[in-house]
């Protein structure tokens, strides 16, 4: 594992009962990296958040923030570990300034002054109870409580869940500010892939618990592409499926006499290759985003003709 | 610490709400008086009454509701996060919020209490004798296990993992054995030890709670199958080490020996001498008693739990009834070779009649399927085989061995309740009393038991109201003496005991039938000297011993034939010395010195601390012949061929 990893995963595993939701994923987030684990629901992604923030113990294999053992080392962990939970927590009838007393007695780095000042930037009001707050408001309490306590790694399990277009831009330009001031590295899962495109410098993709994907977005978004080319009647659809195995394709499929197909592993030489031993006019070579790559990598017609 | 103190702090803000409830309730008590109806009593009892069962009510409802909640809907709803998000332990979210809830819980009990700690002050807790600790333990300890109890129930109902299984095997194996545990110490009525029990198992089941809850929610944290499990594991391993011990201990308590008994309070003597019912207490064991029989002439001894039956008090409610015990009398068939009583029970119910053979090698009790209410009077036969049993105005006489009814009779009103005195296998001597309208006479029976016959043989008419009565060893001849307040006076009447003839009258003492129809007389004169009067049976001959001034003498029983056993205090002068035992020829009236530190069998006794048992115990005498307590209090032979003095129980402290 790399030594300047902020989190490593080492082979975790989980299981409930005889379902294993996690299996034996493996991975590292760089310090000041932001690492997004994707994945279609019950992929595996909260219960490895779970691990990772040693609320869970793992089945098997392990889990190191900071080189802590996340269960045993759970609380000396916590102390540079700023969350954002899938569902809010805070108890439900407590207010701002009555967490803000708790978190001052239990948090060394706590920011009273930059926690205040972030919920008045959101709007959201002080003495307030928790469970009268609006659903944004409750996830932007969150993330301030997450924020001031000056954490060195920030943990967010689907942060933008349920939130608006205009909250989660708020969310995003929180988090980027934060970033861009503290360097704090960032382990986050989520659905709203355009959001997470922005700031996240490498991606893993979970699914059914075992994690297809993890390395830097730029590589993935450069090996992932879908070509689009012209068929002409003399070239077998076989010769092209033979071609294309030189590119890893995901899919493929055409209308309207156009024919493409998303390939996994994109590359100057594979693509040379293709055009060689395949005779078909590629009209374009188009990037993907990232949600496009996502519904490619975990589609449920994954492989077939689209 | 620091974390725990936060978490205990943060709980108690988000729940002071309950703080303002409980001073509502004690505003709504302390107006109870001048409430229509509730006016006529007195002001202070009703506040007194209405705060003290509104405290513990509260306390305990909101224990039983927060113990429910705290954890398990925030495991449920996943709220417990916010503690584990956060560089806070498990054990500081336990204990903070344990901490939180009991301090809010007690102090709600101290708010609605308040209005009768005005009016009454301190005996509050101290008016309701003698529960007082009960009291204070209840306000303090009820809500705290209720709150420990609430929280691991509601645990393993919301985890329905398949745990529950074994918090099923585990409660009932908990009630098993904490039933087991204290119902021996019910039945042989050791309250001290009942409740030492009690609480015992209480505290380890506080014990075992705590932890349980500590460990599942440390090793658990946000997952609720997963501190179900480690609160049950804990929970019963704690519980069976901690039940264990106590069950040990309770075992402990009651598995000393004859060697191990240091103060006899409950004394009898077979006829023969050979064997002794002895109940008593040993060093350490609290207020547990055991009652043996043990052989005074080798080692044989037999622990016999069956010494009472327990059952409650029949009025009130169940929970604030007292237990009362029945003492279960062994009874001696006259040859010595069989001893028999009432097994255990609880209630009205009939006990399986028990009995021992007394003359083997080993001796074991042997239940039959004889059931006989509690509370009969009982006889054995001269030679052990047969019991007779005296119940409700019926007599039934039953085979031992056999385990055969022999015959049943209904006895009349004047015999029932009678006296009964097996004269030979075939023949039940009974005495009974008539009516008060019918001169109080003493009625003589005598029922065959082959026939079922009543042959009525006599009656004596001028007993008097209240009376004592002695019997020779062959129930032929027999004194009969008046009595008051428990104390004897007035003359003693020699009776024939079969047709109730009076024979003549003695004088003033206390006679003491001997072989050979001579009764031995101890008089205490005017001048404060004791006299010893041995006559034959009609007064043709009459002997007199002066015993000295001040020797406060007792009269033992003959020890060898024709020699009588005489206590005196050795030196009058300098009654610390103590007692000595001597033998006088009742022939020749030469003495002859037995030992000294010594005095005649009592029960009850402790000679060195001077703490005579609140109840005497009447020791036969005659059959105690050779049994003397020695000067630390212990039930010794005499053996007249050594003159040793052998230790058969009791005194060693």
């Amino acid at each position: 594992m790399n030594d300047r990893a902020v989190v490593e995963l080492d082979g975790l595993t989980v299981r409930y009962g005889r379902l294993t939701a996690v299996d034996n994923v493996s991975l590292a987030v760089p310090k000041g990296s932001v690492y997004a684990l994707l994945g279609r629901n019950g992929s595996g992604k909260s219960s490895t958040v779970r691990c990772l923030l040693g609320q869970r113990r793992a089945s098997g294999g392990g889990v190191r923030i900071f080189g802590l053992d996340a269960w045993r080392d759970r609380r000396r962990a916590m102390v540079r570990i700023g969350v954002v939970p899938e569902n809010p927590d805070v108890p439900p009838t407590t207010t701002a300034e009555r967490v803000e007393r708790f978190m001052a007695w239990v948090t060394p780095r706590w920011r009273r002054e930059e926690f205040f000042s972030r919920l008045q930037g959101f709007g959201v009001p002080r003495r307030q109870r928790f469970d009268r707050l609006s659903k944004g408001q409750q996830r932007q309490f969150a993330v301030a409580l997450a924020l001031s306590s000056s954490p060195e790694l920030l943990v967010l399990d689907d942060p933008t869940l349920g939130l608006d277009a205009v909250a989660r831009r708020d969310l995003y330009e929180e988090l980027i500010g934060d970033l861009a001031d503290h360097g704090t590295t960032v382990f986050l899962t989520t659905h709203d892939l355009a959001g997470v495109e922005g700031i996240a410098d490498r991606v893993g993709v979970l699914e059914d618990g075992s994690l297809l994907v993890d390395e830097p977005l730029e590589t993935l978004k450069a090996r992932v592409c879908r070509l689009i080319w012209t068929e002409t009647s003399d070239v077998s659809s076989k010769r092209i499926e033979a071609g294309l195995q030189h590119l890893d394709v995901i899919s493929s499929g055409g209308a309207g006499g156009a024919t493409g197909a998303v390939v996994g592993g994109f590359s100057e030489i594979g693509f040379g290759r293709f055009r060689q031993e395949t005779p078909v006019e590629v009209t374009r070579v188009e990037p993907l985003s990232l949600e496009e790559i996502f519904i490619a990598l975990c589609g449920e017609e994954r492989g077939g003709r689209s | 610490m620091k974390a725990t103190m936060a978490v205990m702090a943060r709980e108690v803000m988000a729940r002071r709400e309950l703080l303002l409830m409980a001073v509502a309730v004690a505003i709504m008590i302390s107006l109870l008086p001048f409430l229509p109806n509730i006016e006529t009593y007195e002001a202070t009892d009703v506040r007194t009454v209405g705060s003290s069962v509104s405290a513990l009510a509260l306390g305990c409802v909101l224990a039983l509701l927060l113990g429910a909640t705290v954890f398990g809907n925030d495991l449920s709803e996943g709220r417990l996060g916010f503690f584990f998000s956060r560089p806070v332990s498990g054990l500081a979210v336990w204990w903070g919020r344990v901490l939180a809830v009991m301090a809010l819980v007690w102090a709600v009990e101290v708010i609605v209490l308040a209005p009768a700690l005005f009016s009454e002050g301190i005996r509050v807790f101290t008016s309701s004798d003698p529960f007082d600790w009960l009291t204070i333990l209840g306000y303090v300890i009820a809500p705290l296990l209720l709150f420990l109890l609430a929280h691991a129930v509601s645990i393993m109902v919301r985890a329905r993992t398949a745990w529950l299984f074994l918090d099923l095997v585990g409660c009932i194996a908990a009630g098993v054995v904490g039933w087991v545990t204290l119902r021996p110490f019910l039945w042989i009525g050791a309250e001290i030890a009942l409740w030492v029990i009690v609480a015992a198992l209480l505290t380890a089941l506080v014990f075992a709670l705590a932890v349980a809850g500590a460990v599942g929610t440390a090793t658990g944290r946000c997952d609720l199958r997963r501190t179900h499990a480690a609160l049950s594991i804990t929970l019963w391993s704690v519980l069976a080490v901690a039940v264990g011990a106590v069950a040990a201990y309770a075992g402990w308590l009651q598995s000393f020996e004859p060697g191990d008994v240091d103060r006899v309070e409950v004394l009898s003597v077979s006829p023969t001498g050979e064997w002794v019912e002895a109940f008593g207490s040993a060093p350490r064991r609290l207020d547990v008693r055991r009652r043996f029989l043990i052989s005074t002439t080798d080692d044989r001894w037999l622990a016999n739990p069956d010494q009472r039956s327990w059952h409650l008090r029949d009025q009130g409610l169940w929970f604030f009834r007292r237990g009362v015990w029945h003492w279960n009398t062994i009874v001696f068939s006259t040859d010595g070779s069989h001893a028999a009583w009432l097994g255990q029970g609880s209630g009205e119910e009939p006990r399986a009649l028990r009995y021992v053979a007394l003359d083997g090698a080993e001796v074991e009790a042997v239940s039959t399927k004889i059931l006989v209410p509690p509370g009969t009077d009982l006889e054995l036969s001269p030679d052990g085989a047969q019991v007779a049993v005296m119940e409700e105005g019926t007599l039934s006489i039953y085979e031992l061995a056999g385990e055969r009814l022999l015959t049943a009779v209904r006895l009349p009103d004047d015999l029932r309740g009678s006296t009964m005195f097996f004269l030979d296998v075939d023949t039940i001597r009974l005495y009974g009393r008539s009516s008060e309208r019918e001169g109080n006479a003493i009625r003589i029976a005598e029922v065959r038991v082959p026939s079922g016959e009543i042959l009525r043989t006599g009656e004596i008419t001028e007993a008097p109201d209240s009376f004592w009565r002695a019997f020779d060893s062959g129930v032929e001849i027999m004194v009969i003496g008046g009595r008051s307040e428990g104390q004897a006076h007035g003359d003693r009447n020699l009776y024939n005991a079969r047709s109730g003839e009076l024979i003549r009258a003695l004088g003033g003492g206390f006679p003491r039938l001997l072989a050979g129809g001579r009764i031995a007389t101890l008089r205490e004169e005017d001048d404060g000297r004791d006299r010893l009067a041995v006559e034959s049976r009609d007064g043709s001959h009459h002997a007199e011993y002066d015993l000295g001034v001040g020797v406060d003498a007792t009269l033992g029983s003959e020890a060898l034939p024709g020699e009588l056993m005489v206590f005196r205090i050795v030196d009058p002068a300098v009654p610390s010395e103590g007692r000595r035992a001597e033998l006088i020829d009742l022939e020749t009236g030469r003495w002859r010195p037995v030992a000294t530190g010594v005095d005649r069998v009592r029960a009850g006794f402790r000679w060195k601390s001077g703490a005579i048992g609140s109840s005497f115990w009447y020791v036969n005498q005659a059959a105690a012949a050779r049994l003397l307590t020695d000067r630390t209090g212990a039930l010794v032979r005499w053996d007249p061929d050594t003159g040793e003095l052998i230790h058969i129980i009791g005194g060693r402290d």
